[in-house]
């Protein structure tokens, strides 16, 4: 094909057209220019310099390489001559607008319109001028910039002199072929290498759109790393280089990457003899480096060394060939190779300042203002001072991560330098600032004096026994009414046998009775068990055989399995009125079991959780401090089914203050106008209730919430919830925890200046929080790892299953026995925590990392969402694709609108490709949403998702459109989403006139080509609004 | 960036693995199956491209092994190995002569299998410029209609004109009358001009074509061929003047010419074939 160009225009080597796709995938970017900028304390010679640069492109050949494009390809050429210019401008602030005017010029795109790939600017501030190269790195490289500076120099320094120099022109040089024995290494060195090992546990989820935008944080290491680095060069006898670049290393897998960790280091390729040539001449290598858990930083220093001398012997392998090398993981294209870069920059004092005709000068670093990598390290250490600037691309990276990682890298330096010989993995990678957020975060000892919530109740009971402790429909119940019934139970318990550290379940509805059982049973010495009446009868024997319950307390309309001993409720009304006996409380200690609760996870049979009344009375102390119930005239609401230990502290933080609890009914949980009809009869004060009961409340009456305190826990909270509920003044507390460590074990007030997601706040009394990496190490701030509870409410482990016990608990040296949560979250800097979704709901399609519950943050900020569950349906790796399960009760053809929705938030490999519209979701027995029965209905209902075989609806108003034009131009009435053109009687010309018709009515000009790749109106539409 | 760029990747299979390559011309849009119909029965843990047309005059460009050199470079050019080559109908004759070349490239010889295979003679140009004609009856004249056909009976009644020169001399009669007839039609001149040279594009696929000795290739191919009588070693057969065909192995299928691609028998055929490849990984 080369040979149909004309005489000197040939095909470009594959290394350069790949940076010119790079322009191409990111267009307006100037991601691959490259600068020279040359400060001087005083004027330049508008003449001379525009001069200079013209004898400089005169002089290097390579500077007149221009490119054009025809429908083959790339074409290259070299004009023998080629008018430089010369752009002016002045600025008249300080350092920041002269900068902000360099970067400008320095990020403007070059083309390949046969347009020149270098340009100089003249910039005239108000105390001297700067000289600025902007050059395209197709025909430059770093070191090129160093020979075009100390060229311009002597250049402009001659014709300034007036003896304008004749010059011979250096020819465009060219590195010499790859050998096969580098592609041989390469091909070795890579084997069996993914890419999807190096993503950060701090990365945002990739944007929607790639921008490269790149920003950069600037440390100067600490006098002690500095030192270590000096040190280590002797103890470890590898250059400085190496030993900065294995920390990062380090750094990089603190934060997840790795254990397969790959970095690209910048190599210069001229060999000796062409040192001084300018153009293309540098690569990037790939480090690999398998990291073990057990090396030390010494070995592993020794490994980067190795890695690295040969990769140097190997550079003549440019990276875009090492690439074809890698299998390929996702479906973005960018960074397969390496995601992150670490420059070394020796520092040499007389590059900085040196003298142009006299004057004084020094360089300016200019960046193009785009980072095609996800970060990258420049290192320049000189003898005294050592300085990372990290460069980074903001769609992945948030600044305030970078600029916890440097510090984490001088931290690192310093731990690495007092413990050579120890293993990585126990390096400690926190910076002070790390600390600075979490310790005091964690720092939540309190002492509780309470021994038992019943000892508070006796207390309150003997002060105050005509107070009202209970409202139960019409009739109230008092403290001293109470503390009858449950000594009137406590009796008939033990008349039935039960003893001391015995279980008895609470068959019974919320009211009185059943507050009188909870403390009948304390007083009893038992611990309670709390079943639900409307469970099914097979999962409440169940847990009655399991937890060896002696007798089941029942009430009016429930009755207990056989095999039980069945003691009915007090008849709280009528109950013998008995005196407060305090010291009676005294029948139940701290260590004592206060209850044993049953939660299913998303497999296997419910498991019992115990809790000791130490747990539970130090939270339901803070909580009721917390939420301000303690000191509240106004009762709380009690909503909650009891057999979800949320219930409890809707009736035990005001019995610990004097204060009551009104029942709420049922029916309420499901109806706004009935909730808050009750809300304002009672005059709630606090009230709690999971995001859906909220939501409902939200839409029928959000006004009754003005001036209480609500909570909201169990489920993500919606942030336009968050923002409803705060807007119409409510108190609002977002509350999280697993049971195992006793009801919430963090909360967060919200703040009606809230912005983005919502937080779950930080942790309670006597709790602390870590939030591990898969090896159990606690993480710092911004990185995401599971979420592990420590603290006085961790139960001991699960009733009877020692092996899942020693799987979700453990023992960590620095916070104690905790609880692992399955959760991920994150701390934010300001010390409060972040979830995001189940572990196991995080999943990897075709290697691209989905967090579902992000997918249903998403869906549920559609008005009409009002629940959204997403399931991978099919094989992850292979032919999986989301499907989303949405409940739009109020307007369900809103389910149309959600693609567009979806699309217009999420990157294209997390947006679901089905959206089906349901009235309520599947529910394990622990009401948690049933995902396995969803991906199995997904994948009954359709089928594989291809186009063809099923009937498709027009999702989307764009498919429509194109399905419209596909009905009438094949004449055709029978058609669907899925359709295909040709199959259904379309030819060339008629796809030249679908063509047509969707360019005219959404003005996108699709190649036919495109028709002919995506036949279907489904494909289309996508191809269309990746066009737009 | 490691994408091929005169081959479609129909499957993509990781950047080391071996490759099937697929010849054939599809984007006429015709209503047949085609090799992305088959790719998925065929369980493949290697990749599978299909050859993209270049757009060429058959008038004024080069052909022959220029034609072919785009293609065969970059499959040198991405160091994979290329398992078998495959092709359909005229493709069959690129599939042939590609298998030779990157046999003496890669220094294994490809499997072969090729679907309907067709020399591709006057007649078939004939032919297929006829569907061309015919898909565009809605916006042709009946004058124009005439006018070509009177060209293309005028161009086959010279004697001893090559399969090439027709095909040349049709596509300069078409080009006029075809523009006019597409912007008179509605269509911009850039999608008129585009479909014009697909047109274009396709008259140099087969006179390229017919300029290739496919033979040698086809010599250890496997054939499948298809119960219609008008295509490949089925009309080969009954052409007179046609010395007979040697093929390695020949499989019939009770299938149309239109639906070889995309019958599971065939599907499962192709995939047992390539699934036994002797020699092929040393």
């Amino acid at each position: 094909m080369s040979n149909d160009l004309p005489a000197g225009h040939v095909r470009p080597p594959r290394k350069e057209s790949t940076l010119w796709l790079l322009d191409e995938l990111v267009p307006d970017s100037g991601a691959n220019n490259l600068s020279l900028a040359i400060r001087v304390r005083g004027r330049l010679d508008a003449a001379a310099t525009a001069k200079a640069v013209q004898l400089l492109v005169e002089r290097f050949e390579v500077l007149r390489t221009v490119y054009h494009r025809d429908e083959a390809g790339l074409i290259k050429s070299v004009p023998a001559t080629m008018a430089a210019g010369l752009e002016e401008a002045e600025h008249h602030g300080g350092e920041e607008d002269e900068l902000a005017a360099l970067t400008a010029f320095v990020a403007r795109p070059f083309t390949t319109d046969g347009s020149p790939l270098v340009r100089a600017l003249l910039l005239h501030g108000k105390d001297g001028d700067v000289f600025c190269l902007a050059l395209h790195h197709a025909v430059s490289d770093v070191q090129s910039t160093a020979i075009l500076r100390a060229g311009f120099v002597s250049l402009y320094e001659a014709v300034a002199a007036g003896e304008p120099p004749v010059l011979a022109e250096v020819p465009a040089w060219h590195g010499p072929e790859t050998s096969e024995e580098s592609r041989q290494y390469w091909r070795e060195k890579m084997a069996g290498f993914r890419s999807s090992g190096l993503e950060l546990w701090c990365e945002q989820r990739e944007q929607a759109v790639t921008t490269l935008r790149g920003d950069e944080v600037t440390h100067v290491l600490s006098p002690e790393a500095h030192e270590v680095v000096r040190r280590l060069q002797r103890e470890l006898r590898a250059p400085e280089s190496v030993v900065l670049l294995t920390a990062y290393a380090v750094l990089l897998a603190a934060h997840g990457a790795g254990p397969d960790l790959t970095i690209g280091s910048p190599v210069n390729t001229r060999p000796r003899e062409a040192v001084d040539t300018v153009g293309y001449h540098s690569n990037l290598v790939t480090l690999r480096l398998l990291l073990e858990q057990n090396a030390s930083f010494r070995d592993l220093t020794a490994l980067t060394r190795r890695t690295f001398m040969e990769a140097m012997a190997h550079m003549d392998v440019p990276a875009d060939d090492v690439l074809d090398m890698v299998e390929r993981d996702g479906t973005g294209w960018r960074n397969t190779l390496f995601k992150h870069v670490f420059n070394y920059v020796p520092f040499v004092e007389d590059q900085r300042t040196f003298s142009v005709a006299g004057t004084e000068a020094e360089l300016v670093v200019v960046e193009n203002g785009f980072s095609q990598f996800d970060l990258e390290f420049f290192v320049s250490a000189s003898r005294e001072t050592a300085t990372v600037r990290a460069v980074f691309y903001t769609g992945v990276l948030d600044r305030a991560d970078v600029e916890l990682m440097v510090r984490r890298y001088d931290a690192l330096l310093v731990a690495a330098g007092a413990a050579l010989d120890a293993p990585l993995a126990s390096l400690p990678v926190w910076s002070p600032q790390d600390h600075a957020v979490i310790d005091p975060a964690n720092a939540t000892d309190r002492a509780i004096a309470l021994p038992t919530v019943l000892a508070g109740f006796a207390r309150r009971a003997a002060a105050n026994p005509t107070a009202p402790a209970v409202r139960d429909g019409d009739s109230t119940a008092t403290y001293g009414t109470l503390w009858s019934a449950a000594a009137d139970t406590a009796a008939r318990l033990t008349a039935a046998g039960v003893r001391r550290g015995d279980v008895v379940a609470l068959l019974l509805p919320r009211g009185a009775a059943l507050a009188a059982s909870v403390f009948g049973t304390w007083l009893a010495g038992a611990a309670y068990l709390p079943l639900d009446p409307n469970h099914p009868a097979e999962r409440l024997a169940y847990q009655l055989e399991d937890a060896g319950a002696r007798a089941v307390i029942t009430g009016a309309g429930t009755e207990a399995p056989a095999g039980y001993a069945t003691v009915p409720a007090a008849d709280w009304e009528n109950v013998p009125e008995a005196l407060v006996d305090v010291a009676a409380a005294e029948a139940a200690g701290a260590d004592d079991l206060a209850y044993v609760i049953y939660t299913s996870g998303s497999t296997g049979k419910p498991k019992g959780i115990p809790i000791k009344h130490r747990s539970l009375v130090n939270h339901i102390v803070d909580y009721a401090d917390r939420f301000g119930v303690a000191g509240s005239a106004r009762p709380t609401g009690w909503l909650s089914t009891y057999s979800f230990d949320t219930s409890s502290l809707e009736l035990m933080m005001p019995l610990l203050h004097g204060g009551h609890t009104v029942v709420l009914p049922d029916a309420a949980r499901t109806d706004g106008d009935l909730l808050a009809a009750a809300v304002t009869a009672h005059d709630i004060g606090f009230l709690q209730a999971t995001p859906t009961t909220w939501r409902l409340v939200a839409r029928e009456a959000g006004e009754v919430v003005a001036g209480r305190t609500i909570l909201t826990g169990g489920e993500p909270l919606p942030a336009e919830l968050a923002d409803t509920l705060l807007a119409a003044g409510a108190e609002l507390w977002n509350v999280y925890g697993p049971t195992e460590s006793t009801i919430w074990a963090t909360a967060g007030r919200m703040s009606t200046d809230r912005a983005g997601r919502v937080d779950v706040g930080s942790p309670v009394a006597n709790t602390r929080v870590f939030i591990a990496d898969p090896h159990g190490r606690p993480l710092p701030v911004g990185v995401r790892g599971e979420l592990c509870v420590a603290g006085v409410g961790v139960a001991s482990g699960y009733h009877d299953r020692p092996g899942l016990t020693a799987e979700r608990f453990g023992e960590n040296a620095a916070y104690g026995r905790f609880h692992r949560s399955g959760d991920v979250a994150c701390w934010r800097p300001d010390g409060r925590i972040d979830l995001f979704g189940r572990v196991d709901r995080q999943v990897k399609l075709r290697g691209n990392r989905i967090e579902l519950a992000e997918v249903e943050a998403v869906l549920l900020g559609h008005p009409d969402v009002e629940a959204a569950a997403v399931v991978v349906v099919g094989d992850p790796g292979a032919d999986g694709s989301l499907a989303a399960f949405v409940r739009v009760p109020g307007r369900p053809e809103a389910v149309d609108e959600l693609w567009d929705h979806a699309h217009r938030q999420l990157p294209r490999s997390v947006v679901p490709h089905r959206f089906i519209a349901v009235d309520a979701f599947p529910r394990t027995g622990s009401d948690k949403v049933d995902y396995l029965a969803l991906a199995e209905r997904a994948a009954r209902q359709h089928g594989p998702a291809i186009g063809g075989g099923t009937a498709q609806a027009a999702g989307d108003d764009l498919t429509a459109t194109v399905l419209g034009l596909f009905a009438e131009l094949l004449d055709r009435t029978d058609l669907d989403a899925g359709s295909h053109f040709f199959a259904n009687g379309g030819h060339s010309l008629l796809a030249a006139a679908l063509a047509q018709r969707i360019k005219d009515i959404t003005g996108i000009r699709l190649a036919l080509t495109d028709v002919f790749e995506t036949p279907t109106p489904a494909a289309l539409a996508e191809r269309l609004r990746r066009l737009a | 960036m490691p994408n091929p760029t005169v081959w479609n990747v129909v499957l993509d299979a990781g950047a080391d693995t071996d490759i099937v390559l697929a010849a054939d011309f599809p984007v006429t849009g015709r209503n047949e199956g085609g090799f992305a119909d088959l790719a998925p029965g065929l369980n493949l843990d290697c990749a599978l491209w299909q050859t993209v047309a270049p757009v060429r005059d058959p008038g004024t460009d080069a052909l022959g092994d220029a034609y072919l050199e785009p293609w065969l470079s970059e499959v040198a050019a991405s160091g994979r190995k290329v398992r078998a080559v495959m092709g359909y109908c005229a493709g069959s004759v690129f599939a042939g002569v590609l298998a030779e070349k990157i046999a003496a490239q890669q220094g294994t010889a490809p499997r072969v299998i090729v679907f309907d295979p067709e020399l591709v003679d006057v007649p078939t140009v004939h032919l297929q410029f006829g569907r061309v004609i015919g898909n565009m009856t809605t916006v042709l004249t009946a004058e124009e209609i005439d006018e070509l056909s009177g060209t293309a009976e005028r161009l086959v009644a010279k004697s001893g004109i090559a399969p090439a020169e027709f095909a040349a001399g049709l596509y300069a009669a078409f080009r006029p009358i075809g523009s006019a007839a597409l912007r008179r039609a509605g269509l911009d001149e850039d999608y008129a001009g585009e479909l014009v040279a697909l047109v274009g594009s396709f008259m140099s696929y087969l006179a390229t074509a017919a300029g290739l000795d496919p033979r040698p290739g086809w010599q250890r191919a496997t054939v499948i061929t298809s119960a219609s009588e008008r295509s490949g070693l089925n009309r080969m057969r009954a052409t007179p003047g046609i010395a007979p065909i040697e093929v390695g192995d020949e499989q019939r299928f009770e299938a149309e010419h239109r639906d070889l691609l995309r019958t599971p028998e065939v599907t499962a055929t192709v995939a047992g074939v390539l699934a036994a490849r002797p020699g092929a990984d040393a």
